[in-house]
């Protein structure tokens, strides 16, 4: 086991891959703000919360850096004929390569340890992968893959608030579909004969005539998205549609009452117009 | 990724090896990537997910890792050891009793409470008791119980079940880790040497808390890596169709939502509201084991645990907690 006092390799180690991890996680944090996609990962309500993280991490970076190579500085002063050692310090390269790291010599200085070489090199592949995945692929939103996976929410508080005020006469028309599927779960006293707009994926739940146009709704990360949805009656609609093309619906809600195959729901879409639609810029509801 | 981070600077003398002041380029560097990104090769949805999903998770616990840290290192420079001692009470299973109730002041997730925690233990804190503050500490504080409350009010009982299984167990595991004979060695070695190697900082305290806010970024944030990875890929290689169709069966339902809490490692502020989407299907001991256990062991906080304590403590741990939590459940269902 190595040492782990300070001035030792590990803990030389622990400085630079800290400082580096730290640095490439709060600039692509800061990036994703900037651009506005950092909720394809989070909830909105911690954009604020990352953000000032981003900035404070990258400064505690930047300085923890200055300190630690003023260190470094005097130090080399005050060695400078003992051992010259300056070449053999681990090192970072001019460009992007945050694992340029080199080692002091095995005749020199103290004896290089069984695995020391091993672990600089897996540390600086770390923080170079970590560097390309969060800082080089550009963020996207889950598959339609992992959406059919996740099994629909149609009841209980996941699906967030109903909107709260009196639907008579209130502008529904930025009403998402989670805020219909709140809605409608109240039964069709609270929604039948109300138009309605939504855009989302086509999901297919194995009944006839009926598909449901979803989005996954985030309630923290990514890791927690789970579809919610409306049901639409479309009779033939496989047809026209695909399983997880994006679609605009526009229709009444009416009483599922009167359909047949109705277990699931108590209310169904009514189309006027399904047209299919690009994949939103911001797919997630929340 | 386990090497200690809480030693003190020394004079320039004993350090062989320090950073160049190139590395202050670091940043700049960061940025330029960022910008000058080269386009890449559409990955495979697969894949892709398993990216999507660990950056998630990652993005989403950076903050309360770095609030972690920098609160531990304050604690450690600024906070007389002294001070922690006298405000604790005497008795074992009191100071535990305390310390499980310490996340009412530090009310962040379970990734921040790893940090803190290491700091309490530099600063004299036994294996036992900052176990006792680990576990319990993500539930009983007022973010958590807030959430669970508004998911489920007091309905059958989950958040009762919650509130007070957590006390017990966390207390529990904790009166049986005071039971080794040496309780220190249950950590790792290298944090245990950190521990016993406490210097006074030399300089001002300002400067030596930056150099330890990197070492314990340098500890915490590979194991954070790996703990984000591994959820994302179960995540993208386990069906879970195959966990939601064991819904209501009163013992597999439990079984079922307590690997899901393992694997899908998501905040206990949060996941209250996450569990609700499988209220309805799922039955009240099975959310209640969720609850419960995903805020005190998961593949990320086990990665995370892994820097400071030996894998037999927590294999132990994770045992311990896995068993009452499967009993909290039955229970529920059964009794």
């Amino acid at each position: 086991m190595s040492d782990p006092g300070t001035g030792t390799r590990s803990d030389a180690r622990l400085l630079w891959s800290g400082a580096a991890l730290l640095t490439v996680l709060c600039v692509a944090t800061l990036g994703l703000a900037a651009t506005g996609r950092l909720t394809l990962y989070i909830h909105p309500r911690y954009v604020t919360l990352s953000v000032v993280t981003g900035v404070v991490g990258l400064l505690l970076a930047t300085l923890g850096l200055v300190v630690v190579g003023r260190e470094h500085g005097s130090e080399q002063h005050a060695h400078e004929h003992e051992h010259d050692d300056e070449h053999e310090h681990e090192q970072v390269g001019t460009g992007h390569h945050h694992d340029d790291v080199q080692h002091r010599p095995e005749s020199a200085g103290p004896p290089l340890e069984p695995g020391d070489r091993l672990r600089s090199i897996g540390r600086g592949a770390l923080v170079a992968v970590v560097a390309v995945v969060v800082l080089v692929v550009p963020p996207t939103t889950l598959s339609a893959a992992l959406r059919s996976d996740r099994g629909l929410v149609t009841t209980g508080r996941a699906l967030g608030d109903a909107p709260a005020e009196p639907l008579v006469g209130a502008d529904t028309s930025s009403y998402t579909v989670r805020d219909w599927a709140a809605l409608a779960q109240q039964g069709p006293d609270a929604v039948a004969g109300q138009p309605v707009s939504v855009v989302g994926y086509v999901l297919d739940r194995g009944e006839g005539d009926v598909f449901w146009v979803a989005r996954l709704t985030v309630s923290c990360c990514a890791v927690d998205a789970q579809p919610v949805g409306v049901a639409v009656h479309r009779p033939g609609w496989r047809r026209e549609l695909k399983t997880d093309a994006w679609v605009s619906v526009r229709g009444t809600f009416v009483d599922a009452g009167d359909l047949p195959d109705s277990a699931q729901h108590s209310v169904v879409v009514e189309p006027t117009e399904v047209t299919t639609v690009p994949e939103p810029k911001d797919p997630y509801v929340f | 990724m386990s090497q200690s981070v809480l030693a003190r600077p020394v004079p320039p003398a004993t350090r062989p090896y320090a950073l160049r002041p190139a590395w202050v380029l670091l940043p700049l560097a960061a940025v330029l990537l960022w910008v000058w990104a080269p386009p890449t090769p559409r990955l495979r949805d697969d894949v892709q997910d398993v990216v999507t999903l660990a950056v998630s998770v990652l993005v989403e616990s950076l903050p309360f890792v770095v609030a972690g840290i920098v609160i531990s290192v304050v604690v450690q420079l600024w906070v007389p050891a002294a001070a922690l001692v006298r405000l604790l009470p005497r008795r074992a299973w009191a100071r535990r009793a305390v310390l499980s109730l310490l996340g009412v002041l530090f009310p962040v997730c379970e990734c921040g409470n790893v940090p803190l925690a290491r700091g309490l233990m530099a600063r004299g804190l036994s294996v036992p008791e900052s176990m006792t503050f680990l576990l319990a500490a993500p539930i009983l504080n007022p973010i958590t119980v807030v959430v669970t409350y508004q998911a489920f009010g007091f309905g059958d009982g989950i958040l009762v079940a919650r509130v007070l299984g957590a006390f017990v167990i966390a207390n529990g595991v904790g009166a049986l880790l005071a039971r080794h004979p040496d309780p220190s060695r249950l950590m790792t070695s290298q944090f245990r040497q950190a521990c016993d190697r406490h210097e006074h900082p030399h300089g001002p305290r300002v400067l030596a808390a930056l150099p330890m806010v990197l070492r314990e970024a340098g500890s915490l944030l590979p194991a954070l890596l790996v703990g984000a990875l591994v959820a994302g890929v179960i995540q993208v290689a386990v069906s879970r169709d195959l966990l939601l169709t064991l819904g209501q069966n009163p013992v597999w339902s439990v079984l079922a939502l307590m690997a899901l809490a393992f694997v899908i490692a998501i905040c206990s502020t949060v996941d209250a509201f996450f569990v609700l989407g499988f209220g309805s299907t799922f039955t009240p001991g099975a959310v209640a084991a969720f609850l419960v256990m995903g805020a005190m062991v998961d593949v990320k906080m086990v990665a995370l645990l892994r820097t400071t304590f030996t894998t037999a403590t927590l294999a132990v741990v994770t045992g311990l907690v896995v068993l009452s939590t499967l009993v909290l459940g039955l229970g529920m269902n059964l009794v």
